[in-house]
C-alpha cells in the first residue's frame, strides 16, 4: 500500500514538474502556417466582362492590414490586353499603383481615375512593372489577429492577345 | 499519516488543476501568439514585395493566336522518364515539366498523348504531397473532354493554377520554386523548338527574347528560396543562361499614357532585340539546363 502511495505521489509531481517546465520553457506552437485568403482574389474580384480574358499566374492574394502596402512584381509583354482588378473584405476600396520597374514611371495610379478596382491595359513594349496595392487606413498597422484588423485582399490580373488594329 | 497523505494529495491535486487552469489560459495565449507568429507568416504570404512569374499558359496561348503550331510531341519530356525521378528535387522540377506537357498537348491538340503527361503529373503529385489536387476524377474528366482543346486547356490550367496555390498553402516554398523553373524551362525549351527559322521581326522570336523580363523575375523569386540547396543549384544553371539574356540590345523608347475607348496603352519602355547568334546561344543553354533536369544519370 505504501508502495502505491508513493508510487502515486511521484506520478502527481512528475506531472507538477512536467507542467512547470512548459511552462518555464514555453510550448512549441502547434498550428501550422496558412493563408486564409488563398485564391481570394479568384473569387472576389471581377473578372473582365471582355470575352477572351484567361486568368494570369501572376494573380495574388494575402491577408493586409489597414495602411499596409504589398508590391506584386510582373512581366507584362506587349501585343496583350491585360485586365486588372484589386478587391478587399469588407467592400474596402484599394489604391493601386503601377510604375515601370526599371524607371519608376508611375504608369498608372487609380486614386487620379476615381478610384476604380479594375481596368484595361495594354503595353507598347514589354516590361517588368511593380503593382502596389494599399489598402486604406495608414497608421492602423496593428496584430493581424489580436488587433483584428487583418481583412483578405487580391489582385486579379487576366490576359488575352490584343486586337489588331489598323492595316 | 493517512491524514498527512490525504493532504498532501490534496495539496498536489489543487495544485495540477490550478495549473492546469493556467494552462489553459496559456494555451489560448499561446494560440494566441501562435496565431500572432501564424499571421506573420501569412503576412509572409503578402510581404512588402513579391515576386510573380508568367505561367506557361501565357506562353502557349500566344504562340497559338499568332499561328504556331506544336508540330509534333516529340520535344517533350519522354514520360518513361518518369521512373528515374526518385529525389525530391527531380520529382518537383519534373512536376512542373510533365504539367506544362500536358497543357502543350491540351492547347495544341494532342489529347491522347496528353493522357500520358497527366498520368506523370498525378504521381509526381502523390510524392510530392500535393495528390489532393490531382485526383482520378480529373483524370476521367480529362477523358471525356479529349477533342474539345479548350475544355482540355482549361483543365490542364486549372490543374497548374491548383497545384501551384496547394504548395504556396501547404508553405512548400522550396518545391514550388522547383516547379516554377521547370514549367518555366519546359515552356522555353518547346517554344525555341516551334520556330523553324530566324526572323529578327518575328512575334514568337521576340517573346523568347522578351523572357528575359521573366528570368530576372524568377531569379528574384528563387534568390529567396536560395537556403534550399536545390534552389541553389538551380539558380547558378540560371545565371548562366542570364549571362546570355544580358548582352541582348535593349533601346529605351519614349512614348506617353493614352487611352483606346476603355483601355490604357503605356507607351514607351524598353525594346529589346536579339541576334540570331544570341538566339542559337539562348536556345542552346535553354536545352542544356533542361536536358540536365529532365535526363537524370
Amino acid at each position: 500500500m505504501k508502495k502505491f502511495i508513493s508510487l502515486y505521489l511521484v506520478f502527481v509531481f512528475g506531472l507538477l514538474a512536467i507542467e512547470a517546465i512548459g511552462q518555464r520553457y514555453g510550448n512549441v506552437p502547434k498550428v501550422s502556417a496558412t493563408n486564409p485568403c488563398n485564391d481570394f482574389q479568384k473569387k472576389s474580384c471581377k473578372h473582365s466582362p471582355d470575352a477572351g480574358f484567361a486568368y494570369n499566374g501572376q494573380s495574388r492574394s494575402g491577408l493586409f492590414s489597414k495602411g499596409q502596402q504589398s508590391t506584386v512584381k510582373a512581366v507584362f509583354f506587349k501585343g496583350m490586353d491585360y485586365h486588372i482588378s484589386v478587391c478587399a473584405e469588407d467592400r474596402a476600396q484599394a489604391n493601386f499603383l503601377i510604375k515601370d520597374a526599371k524607371t519608376g514611371e508611375v504608369l498608372y495610379d487609380n486614386s487620379t481615375d476615381n478610384n476604380t478596382q479594375e481596368i484595361q491595359i495594354t503595353n507598347e513594349n514589354t516590361r517588368n512593372v511593380n503593382i502596389l496595392v494599399t489598402l486604406p487606413g495608414a497608421g492602423e498597422k496593428k496584430d493581424m489577429v489580436k488587433g483584428s484588423e487583418g481583412v483578405c485582399a487580391g489582385l486579379l490580373i487576366e490576359h488575352r492577345r490584343s486586337d489588331k488594329t489598323g492595316f | 499519516m493517512k491524514k498527512a497523505i490525504l493532504l498532501v494529495n490534496s495539496i498536489a491535486w489543487v495544485t495540477l488543476i490550478c495549473s492546469c487552469g493556467n494552462s489553459t489560459n496559456n494555451a489560448e495565449t499561446i494560440a494566441s501568439d501562435t496565431l500572432a507568429v501564424d499571421s506573420s507568416a501569412m503576412m509572409a504570404s503578402v510581404p512588402e514585395e513579391y515576386i510573380s512569374i508568367p505561367a506557361p499558359d501565357e506562353m502557349f496561348s500566344f504562340m497559338k493566336d499568332i499561328g504556331g503550331a506544336g508540330k509534333s510531341t516529340s520535344h517533350l519530356n519522354n514520360p518513361d522518364n518518369y521512373k528515374n525521378y526518385v529525389d525530391t528535387k527531380s520529382k518537383a522540377l519534373n512536376f512542373g515539366i510533365y504539367a506544362t506537357d500536358f497543357l502543350y498537348c491540351s492547347t495544341f491538340d494532342y489529347g491522347v498523348e496528353g493522357l500520358k503527361y497527366f498520368v506523370n503529373v498525378k504521381k509526381l503529385g502523390d510524392d510530392l504531397g500535393i495528390s489532393g489536387v490531382v485526383s482520378e476524377s480529373l483524370g476521367e474528366r480529362i477523358q471525356k473532354n479529349i477533342g474539345k482543346n479548350d475544355s482540355l486547356t482549361d483543365i490542364s490550367n486549372a490543374l497548374y493554377f491548383a497545384a501551384i496555390s496547394e504548395l504556396e498553402k501547404s508553405d512548400k516554398a522550396n518545391i514550388l520554386s522547383l516547379v516554377i523553373v521547370g514549367g518555366w524551362i519546359e515552356s522555353l525549351n518547346l517554344v525555341t523548338n516551334m520556330v523553324t527559322k530566324f526572323k529578327t521581326n518575328d512575334p514568337a522570336i521576340e517573346r523568347i527574347a522578351e523572357q528575359k523580363y521573366t528570368l530576372d523575375n524568377l531569379l528574384g523569386y528563387l534568390e529567396k528560396h536560395k537556403s534550399d540547396e536545390h534552389v541553389d543549384a538551380v539558380i547558378r544553371q540560371l545565371n548562366e543562361l542570364k549571362t546570355t539574356f544580358d548582352q541582348l540590345k535593349e533601346e529605351s523608347t519614349s512614348g506617353a499614357i493614352s487611352s483606346t475607348g476603355n483601355k490604357k496603352v503605356l507607351g514607351g519602355g524598353t525594346k529589346i532585340t536579339i541576334t540570331e547568334d544570341q538566339y542559337k546561344a539562348i536556345s542552346a543553354k535553354v536545352k542544356g539546363i533542361h536536358d540536365s533536369f529532365t535526363i537524370v544519370k
